[in-house]
């Protein structure tokens, strides 16, 4: 993974470094994990629906679907290639999901990042601001042209503090999410 | 058989109340949303699909518009009926001809104690591939809708009381002031 293990040296906006440091090292270890939320959209197109992740590794099986299961897509695949699926007969490869994502949907649906935002980490390849509490959490994050907010965590049996309820606005789209359920989370875990 | 099973609901039951449990699984069995609520219905179109645990979330139908609300995300959404209760398990239950012009209906045998009905859409950009209902005593017990990604869903009714008295109140949503209301009717179906 992209997290390189450097000693914790002190950056604006981290409270405690070492903590934050042990907080990414668990959170970089977390790579089978699944999770149940809900999302929505506000301005014009409002949309609420449900969101099933299930992660294993690189492999990712993403899934929104509307209200009682209808409608929404479902992506699955690794980082260089995945399948967005639409419809029974219209399946893409792609190495660009969230393009095909926004044209399915009509907002934009950060696919590729979320999956390290999911977790409470910034994705890899830099960041504009951050801001990490005392115990190591990720508050605030400004990324890719997303303004991300992680307003509350839960911590699930056997895994590190993760985020409950995560705000994203691009300015165009404002994405609440909401996470019900972590599950089937297998970390690698280290005697620490 | 279950096709005559189905009409005789129709014709025996003008309201019902119940309670649900929902679960989503992948079509490799796994489970990705576990959900469960109340169900009411006062035919033709009324209906109230309301979740409970592990998140509240009403849906609500007066016969004109589609009410959606999401507590945690504070946000309701409107559409009118016709753009999206075709799409929806409610329209199985509420029945009429609606159903006919939306479904082909064929009896499906028995198995687990009841008789069952296989609904497959007429039109081929439904969100269903598949809907299949399971009648005990001629009252819907078990639902199971297959969309077009590869998921089912499966529904259990419990509790259920035929032609109860429903207020008028309950098929109507009090939205609070502090909610974000996004109102798409005459927008068809969902971020299409």
């Amino acid at each position: 993974c992209a997290i390189i293990r450097k000693p914790a040296e002190t950056e604006a906006g981290v409270v405690d470094a070492a903590a934050w440091a042990e907080h990414k090292n668990e959170l970089a270890d977390f790579s089978i994990w699944s999770l149940q939320g809900r999302v929505a959209t506000g301005q014009l197109l409002g949309w609420t629906g449900n969101l099933s992740w299930r992660q294993q590794g690189e492999d990712f099986d993403v899934r929104l679907s509307g209200p009682l299961g209808a409608g929404g897509f479902r992506a699955k695949g690794s980082l260089d290639d995945v399948v967005v699926i639409q419809t029974k007969d219209e399946r893409f490869v792609t190495t660009e999901p969230d393009i095909l994502v926004e044209r399915t949907l009509g907002w934009t649906f950060p696919l590729e990042p979320l999956r390290f935002w999911a977790r409470g980490l910034p994705a890899p390849g830099g960041y504009d601001r951050i801001s990490v509490d005392a115990q190591g959490r990720m508050i605030s994050l400004e990324q890719k042209g997303w303004a991300l907010s992680f307003p509350d965590y839960i911590e699930p049996e056997n895994a590190p503090a993760v985020p409950r309820r995560i705000v994203l606005d691009n300015g165009e789209t404002r994405i609440r999410l909401v996470v019900d359920r972590w599950f089937d989370i297998d970390g690698v875990s280290r005697a620490n | 058989d279950g096709v005559g099973d189905l009409e005789a609901f129709y014709n025996n039951v003008d309201s019902l109340s119940a309670q649900f449990e929902q679960e989503q699984k992948d079509d490799s069995g796994q489970t990705l949303q576990q959900a469960s609520g109340t169900f009411l219905l006062s035919r033709p179109d009324r209906f109230r699909w309301e979740y409970t645990a592990p998140y509240q979330q009403v849906i609500v139908s007066d016969g004109e518009t589609f009410r959606f609300y999401d507590v945690d995300l504070a946000q309701v959404t409107i559409r009118s009926i016709d753009a999206t209760l075709q799409a929806t398990p409610a329209l199985l239950l509420t029945g009429g001809a609606a159903l006919e012009d939306a479904f082909n209906i064929v009896s499906a045998g028995r198995r687990d104690g009841m008789s069952w009905v296989r609904l497959t859409p007429r039109a081929d950009d439904t969100d269903f591939q598949e809907v299949r209902l399971g009648l005990k005593d001629q009252v819907p017990s078990v639902m199971e809708l297959d969309d077009n990604l590869g998921q089912t869903t499966h529904i259990r009714f419990s509790d259920i009381e035929l032609n109860p008295t429903l207020d008028e109140s309950r098929f109507t949503l009090d939205i609070p002031d502090d909610v974000e209301v996004v109102d798409g009717r005459g927008m068809n179906g969902q971020g299409r």
